[in-house]
Parts: C-alpha cells; structure tokens; sequence
C-alpha cells in the first residue's frame, strides 16, 4: 500500500460482501487501503460458496460489512466460525435506514433464487411451508436489498465511516473527508435519477426477481408484479402460458430480466404478448467493482427503466 | 446460480435455533455401515452407539447418501443391484433454522439392476448410477426414490466400460470410453441435454477418474489435470485445469472430494500426498505431503475449514484447508498397511456432527472422535468387519 502525501498509514484488513457494499467502502477508505470483497465478478451473493482464501481473509479481518441475513446467506455461518476477531457491522440494521416488507401475494410471486423449488420437492408438510420460507430468506419478512434506494447508501456511509474512525483513528480525516464527498455526490445521484425517470412513471412493468422495492420507492415507479423463473432452466410450456397471461393480464409494458438470464431466453418468455424487454442489473454483477460501481448501478437502473418504458405504448 | 444451497445446507444446518420457542432443538445423527466380508448394512444411531437396525444385502455394499441425506444407496457391484434406504432422517433448510425430521431407518424396497453397478453420483436432486458391465448410466430422481415409485431413465454409452455420469441442472455429463480398448479408463466426456442429445464437442479427459462438486463448480480428474465444470447460461460450460508445474509428475487425481460450506476440491495424488484445489486460483494446486501412505480421506461437513486423511500408520490427520497445513495428528488404530489388495478392509472417515467416527475393521468397531480436540471418545461395538461408512444427520427443529 502506498504512503499518501500527508503519511497515513494503511487500513487493512477491511472485507466487504457484495460490490455494492464494497464500492461505498472503497469510495471512503479512498487513500488509506482498498476494501477487499468476497462477492466478485457475476457471482449471485444468494448461492454463493466461499473459497478457502476468502474464509482465510475472514480469519483475518479487523472490519467485516456486510448487508445482512437474507442477502448474503453464504456468509450466515461463517461469520460465527471463521470471523472470531473481527467487528462485523450489518448494514441493514443501520439506525434510520428505510425498511420495506418483503411484497408478497397478488401480482407478486414467492421471491426465489432459484433453491426454493428444488429443495421443497417431495417434501412432507408439517406445517405451512410457503410464506414462512420466503420470509426466512429474507430477514424475518423484511426485504433485504436496502442498497438500492440512495438514501439509504448514505446512511449505510455514514455507519462505514463511523466503524472506520473507530478501527483506525490516525486516518479519521481522511475518512471523514471522504464522506463528505461521497454524500454529494449520492445527493445529485437522487435528483439525476429522479430526473431520468419521471416521464415514465405510472407504467406498469414486470421483474423476474422482486429486488426493486427500493428504488421504485424512492424514485416513485412501481413494478406490477413479479414472476419466478430459475436462470437456468427453461419453463415448462404451461408454465410459459401463464406468465404470457400475467404479463398481459397485468398489461406490464415492459419485462426486466437480469443478467444471468440469456436474452433469448426473456425474449421467450414473452413472446406474443405486446411487453418489450429489458435488462436491470440490482447487484453490479455486469460493472467492475470500485468507488464508481454505485453510481454506475444506480444510474443503470434508471436508464434501463426510462429506455424501456419510454418506448412503449 | 445453481441450487446448492440445498445440497451444503445438510451437514451445515447445525447449530440453527428453533425458530419459535415452542419447538425443541434436536440432534440426530445415524451411521450407516456396510460389512467387509458379510452382505449387510448396518444402521447405528451415533448418540446411543448400538445397531438400531441392520438390512441384508446380496453382495459386498459401497455406501452412498445422497445431497439431502434422506437416502443411502448400497451400491453392489457383484450382484448387479444398487438398493435405497431412507435414512429416516431428513433435515429441511429454511435460512435461519432447520427442520429435523426423525422416523424408523427402512428399506425403499427400490432396487436398481444391472451389470456392475460402480459410479454413483448425486447431484442437483438426481443420481446416476453408472453400470460399466453395460455402458449404461440409470437416473432416478431421489424424490421418486423415497415415494418408492423410481421412475428409471437410461442412457447408454457406446462401449462397456468404467465410467461415470454427472446430473447437471437438465443435463447430463457422460464419461466418453476409450475407442480402441474400452477396458482402459475413459479419454473424455460430453454432454447431453434431457432427449439425450449431446451438446457441444467432447472435452478431452484422458485418464477420467474421480469426480466431486463443490460450490458452483463441478470438478472431474483426468492425467492430465481437472475438467472444471460450471453452468454458464442455462447449461454446462467445461474448462481443463491442467496440473501446476510444482506437482511431481509421476501422479495424478483419481479420487476427488469436493469441500462442503467452502468451494474447494480434495483429491488424492500418490500414495504419500493428497492435493488441495481451488480452481479459481492462480496456483489452483497445492501439495500437501503425507507422513506414510493414505488409507482414506473425508471433508468435514459441520466445520467447513477442516479435512482429515487416515494413514497406514492408524493416525488421524486433521488438515486446516485454508492453510494447506496439517494441523493436529492422532494415533488410532493399530498399523494398517496399504500391502495387499485396495478392498482389503481398512478404516475409512465419517463426520457426525461433533464426532469423527473412524472404522476399525479388525477390531469389529467404530472409533469416535472429538472433533475439537480428536481424542478419543468411546467406541461403537458392529461386530463383524466394519469397512465402508457413511454419516447422516444434523440439528434443527422439531415441530410439535
Ligand atoms: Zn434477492
Ligand atoms: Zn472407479
């Protein structure tokens, strides 16, 4: 790590779950070190599996950020077992932060990342499974991507920023400063988006993964419903009818997939019905990881969502 | 991605609270033990120590379970038979707690014939049961297994031979026979979508021997390195992972363990090492020399950082996977030379829940292990000559 000009000495030791998390970390620790995250490339956080490299930076680790449970289900036990010395701070529960309940029944499907089917096959019921499952993967009913809606990022900075005066006094300036730049800019993120999408607000669109309660709420857009299908495999014909029918009967303009989803494959999906498609990207799994990353995600969303929408009827 | 969760929730669903105070955190483990010498399997409840239950079988069993631990397969290669057993226990993940589900160990009465049934791979839901006498892999879906309703799909090869299949999210990987002596160990694998159509070209795997998964990733041991394989939109995407260059040369995998809760792979290498692989590392392999010859190794399920090896000098290892290290040895057994015949009994590992449970097949018993500290325990009397074993189980819990 190099010194800076005004000799600070670096921060390490400091380990983030998802590049979301990472960027705003990188975008404070700027200067001082670079975060590590475990998180990388495409990877889906929901399934992940940890390498034995990234369990060791876990045994090693001063500083742990990480969403929460429901998000980062990989990291659940291994916070208990591997991350012994280490302050591990949940975003999620950061004090002031915007909570929304998971969206459930009506238009919108069991939120899945593609396990629920396959583990709930062939499996005796005791008692209800359904309802109580889904809220058991995402934090006791709560909907666990906090990230998406800007203010809560600043918050979640401010939570970082305090955690890393605390872990490393000597560079607290730089920290501090750092923060300050960092909630500028996130504060012209909010009006840039708000700009971007207000002509097509009140268009009713469709997800494949109910990650946007967030961004919809802050930015006034509001998804009509979602529909489960597994990246990789392709429904079964009459399953194919029935989200032809949804994305019709909920006269959805545009269908957003994500980017493990083929194109070929959405455009499947919704082939005879009059919805266009799109791609929207709730984890950075397609931008490169850094201080930018945020922003790029951000502004992705609403640029995927104005594209989409403003085409159609 | 992939749904595996499901298949790591098993041996890590220790641990997880009762999710209302009304239900009881339970614990259960049951080894299933097959004889040596006899054509028996036997069930042993691991708390008690005793024989709860034993079930006959035809031939000489290898004990497979499957990813959820609802089932064990016996799979008897002399008498052309591959039987299910449900465990009687069955571990439902729900996030931040577990259902345990405890009911009488039973024979499904679902038997699975052919010639020489050998390979037996679980994966995603599925098993395939490879018959070399017939180059015919046999897939069954465990769910129609346990509802004693197999609904048995095959798919044959061209020639007899040692082979192997990999159920893959609607694909299938199938081993690729040696065209001039299909008696030699295969040279490569292709894949083949639910009509048995293959898609994309053969990947090259001379030597094929050994297969495991972990994490995402697939992994499948060839002479000349791994075939690594993973889904990459909707269907299998393979990549050859050549031996490093600070490997002796005179070996290879032939035998290969995937990590449960951390996404490694373990597979043998000589007689007197094993090598740690992680694929997505620039030195992917990692030597790890042993202090006499290998007589078994095992992942530990419950404590993902941890891997044991049993040598012929009758010690114990524990290897520390993020290190690469082994960290504490213990003698357990008397000498067991790896002289003689590879079926020769000698003990094999088995992981339940705080206790490593080690065969001893002359003595007539199973040794069990604190797994914090590896001293021994007490022992677990089977008579007979307790050679192939398997552990199922976990903690989570009971609904009223
Ligand atoms: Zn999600
Ligand atoms: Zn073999």
């Amino acid at each position: 790590m190099a010194f800076s000009a005004t000799q600070t000495f670096a921060m390490e030791g400091v380990v983030t779950s998802i590049k979301p998390v990472h960027s705003l970390v990188a975008a404070i620790i700027d200067g001082t070190g670079e975060p590590q995250l475990l998180v990388k490339g495409a990877a889906s956080p929901h399934t992940y599996t940890m390498r034995p490299s990234e369990a060791g930076m876990l045994e090693d680790a001063k500083v742990i950020f990480w969403v929460g449970e429901g998000i980062e289900t990989f990291l659940e036990k291994p916070l208990d077992s591997l991350a012994g010395g280490a302050k591990v701070v949940t975003l999620s529960e950061t004090p002031g932060i915007t909570l929304l309940d998971m969206r459930e029944g009506g238009a919108f499907e069991p939120h899945s990342h593609g396990d629920e089917e396959h583990d709930h096959e062939g499996e005796e019921a005791g008692h209800d499974h359904g309802e109580e499952h889904a809220d058991h993967h995402h934090g006791h009913g709560k909907d666990m991507h906090v990230w998406l809606d800007p203010e809560n990022a600043r918050l979640m900075a401010r939570e970082i920023t305090s955690t890393l005066v605390e872990a490393d006094p000597q560079n607290a300036a730089t920290y501090e400063k750092n923060a300050a730049a960092l909630d500028e800019r996130l504060g012209k993120l909010i009006s840039d988006t708000e700009k971007t999408v207000e002509p097509v607000r009140g268009k009713p669109f469709i997800v494949f993964h109910d990650a946007y309660h967030y961004f919809e709420n802050r930015f006034g857009v509001e998804a009509a419903g979602s529909i489960t299908v597994s990246p990789e495999q392709m429904p079964s014909a009459q399953r194919l009818q029935e989200i032809r029918d949804k994305v019709t009967e909920l006269n959805a303009a545009c269908v957003f997939a994500e980017p493990q989803f083929e194109p070929k494959f959405v455009n499947i999906v919704t082939e005879g019905t009059d919805a266009r498609t799109g791609m929207l990207d709730p984890e950075g799994a397609n931008i490169d990881q850094g201080p930018d990353l945020y922003f790029t995600l951000v502004g992705n969303l609403a640029k995927s969502l104005a594209d989409c929408l403003s085409g159609a009827e | 991605m992939r749904p595996y969760l499901s298949s790591l929730a098993f041996g890590l669903a220790l641990g997880l609270m009762p999710a209302q105070a009304d239900e009881k955190a339970e614990t259960a483990w049951r080894l299933f033990v097959a004889d040596r010498h006899q054509p028996v399997v036997h069930v042993l409840d691991a708390a008690e120590g005793k024989i709860i239950e034993s079930f006959p079988l035809e031939s000489q069993g290898r004990l497979y379970a499957t990813e959820s631990g609802k089932t064990v397969f016996a799979v008897q290669a002399d008498a052309g038979i591959a039987a299910a057993f449900a465990t009687g226990i069955g571990m439902d993940d729900h996030g931040d707690h577990a259902d345990l589900q405890v009911t009488e160990p039973k024979a499904l009465g679902v038997e699975i014939a052919g010639k020489k049934p050998v390979h037996f791979v679980p994966h995603d839901g599925e098993i395939a049961i490879f018959y070399d006498g017939e180059g015919v892999v046999r897939l069954v879906r465990e769910k129609d297994v346990l509802d004693g309703k197999p609904d048995i799909r095959s798919i044959a090869t061209p020639a007899p031979h040692h082979g192997v299949a990999i159920p893959l999210g609607g694909h299938l990987v199938l081993s690729v026979p040696n065209k001039e002596d299909p008696s030699e160990l295969p040279v490569g694998v292709r894949v083949v979508d639910a009509s048995g159509a293959q898609v994309g070209e053969v990947a090259e795997c001379p030597g094929l021997h050994g297969e495991s998964a972990s994490g995402h990733l697939v992994a499948i041991a060839c002479e000349t390195g791994l075939l690594i394989v993973k889904e990459e939109g909707g269907k299998p995407e393979i990549a050859h992972l050549a031996y490093g260059s600070g490997l002796p040369e005179d070996a290879k995998v032939s035998t290969l363990l995937g990590g449960k809760g951390l996404q490694y792979f373990l597979g043998n290498f000589g007689q007197k090492a094993i090598v740690l692989i992680d694929p997505e590392d620039e030195n992917a392999f990692r030597l790890i020399e042993l202090p006499f010859r290998r007589v078994h190794f095992a992942v530990d399920p419950v404590r993902p950082k941890f891997a044991y090896v049993f040598t012929e000098d009758g010690r114990l290892h524990q290897i520390n996977v993020l290190s690469g290290r082994i960290v504490k040895s213990v003698g357990v057994t008397e000498p067991y030379s790896m002289d003689g015949h590879w079926n020769d009994p000698r003990p094999r590992i088995a992981v339940a829940g705080e206790e490593i449970m080690i065969t001893d097949p002359l003595r007539g018993l199973i040794h069990a292990l604190d797994a914090e500290t590896l001293e021994k325990k007490r022992e677990l009397i089977t008579g007979g000559t307790p050679y192939e074993m398997v552990a199922i189980g976990g903690s989570g819990a009971v609904h009223d």
